[in-house]
């Protein structure tokens, strides 16, 4: 199975593949590391501006990470930067103590393909939704990285019942998953 | 349906959609500013939970997150 190494060894020929791969591997660790910080930091802006300084780096040819995980740590030092720049633009004044984002994951961080299992699961909970909430949620796990209101657009929906119905959806796939034994809070541990 | 006003704001943190300002930085959703310290605690772990449900049901194993920086690659 390949390691988050090995794919940004590979992202450093262009191959933008293989660091979606290397993004894949690295963002659940990261996520969780930022998370204490998440009071002061809209996470999804530091770890989405991580990645693209990261994605730099790999094409940089004059630059060579080394040692142990060299990618990981490099991208939770770039995190800690933008979380530091963001707390300035957003808390000008304020201290925090950056060391304390230095929670890296120890050994190798391998590429897991997604657990069929677990989507099977999700599938047809989603499937048991009723319509509307489904078809909003749904809208969002697959093309999320779109605004709201045009994806609320393309379904017929304003903006608040979008919302309303993804807010929704989630309490009830929740509640689905957990009665057939994949608890979310889990999967988030 | 009658959801709480703060949850709605939290969902909509928890988009990978965010918009640039004119030099290209990514900017805070504007539903996270709306939030308290504790609720943007909320909105990361609904992130969090997020990304985890997209990357299992996409082919690839990707998030939207993911795929958001892929778009802003050109790719």
């Amino acid at each position: 199975m390949a390691d988050a190494e090995q794919a940004f060894l590979g992202a450093r020929s262009g191959n933008a593949d293989a660091f979606a791969d290397w993004m894949r591997a690295v963002e659940i660790p990261l996520r969780r590391s930022l998370s204490r910080l998440a009071h002061l930091v809209d996470v999804e802006v530091v770890v989405q501006e991580t990645f693209l300084r990261m994605w730099l780096i790999a094409c940089d040819r004059g630059r060579r990470l080394e040692g142990d995980n060299a990618s990981l740590r490099f991208a939770f030092g770039v995190a800690r930067n933008v979380a530091r720049e963001e707390i300035r633009r957003y808390h000008p004044g304020r201290f925090v103590d950056m060391e304390s984002l230095d929670n890296l994951p120890e050994g190798r961080i391998e590429i897991v393909p997604p657990d069929p299992v677990l989507a099977r699961m999700i599938r047809e909970c989603l499937g048991s939704l009723p319509a509307k909430p489904a078809s909003a949620l749904e809208a969002r796990m697959n093309d999320g990285s779109r605004p709201d209101r045009d994806l609320a657009g393309s379904l017929g929906m304003k903006l608040n019942t979008f919302l309303q119905n993804i807010v929704r959806a989630r309490r009830l796939l929740r509640d689905c998953l957990n009665r057939r034994g994949a608890r979310l809070e889990e999967i988030l541990s | 349906m009658t959801d709480d006003p703060k949850d709605l704001l939290i969902e909509q943190a928890a988009s990978a959609f965010r918009d640039r300002d004119a030099w290209g930085r990514i900017l805070a959703s504007p539903a996270w500013h709306d939030l308290t310290p504790e609720e943007r605690t909320t909105a990361c772990v609904r992130q969090l939970e997020s990304r985890i449900l997209e990357s299992s049901l996409d082919p690839n194993g990707r998030s939207s997150t993911v795929r958001a920086v892929m778009k802003r690659l050109g790719r």
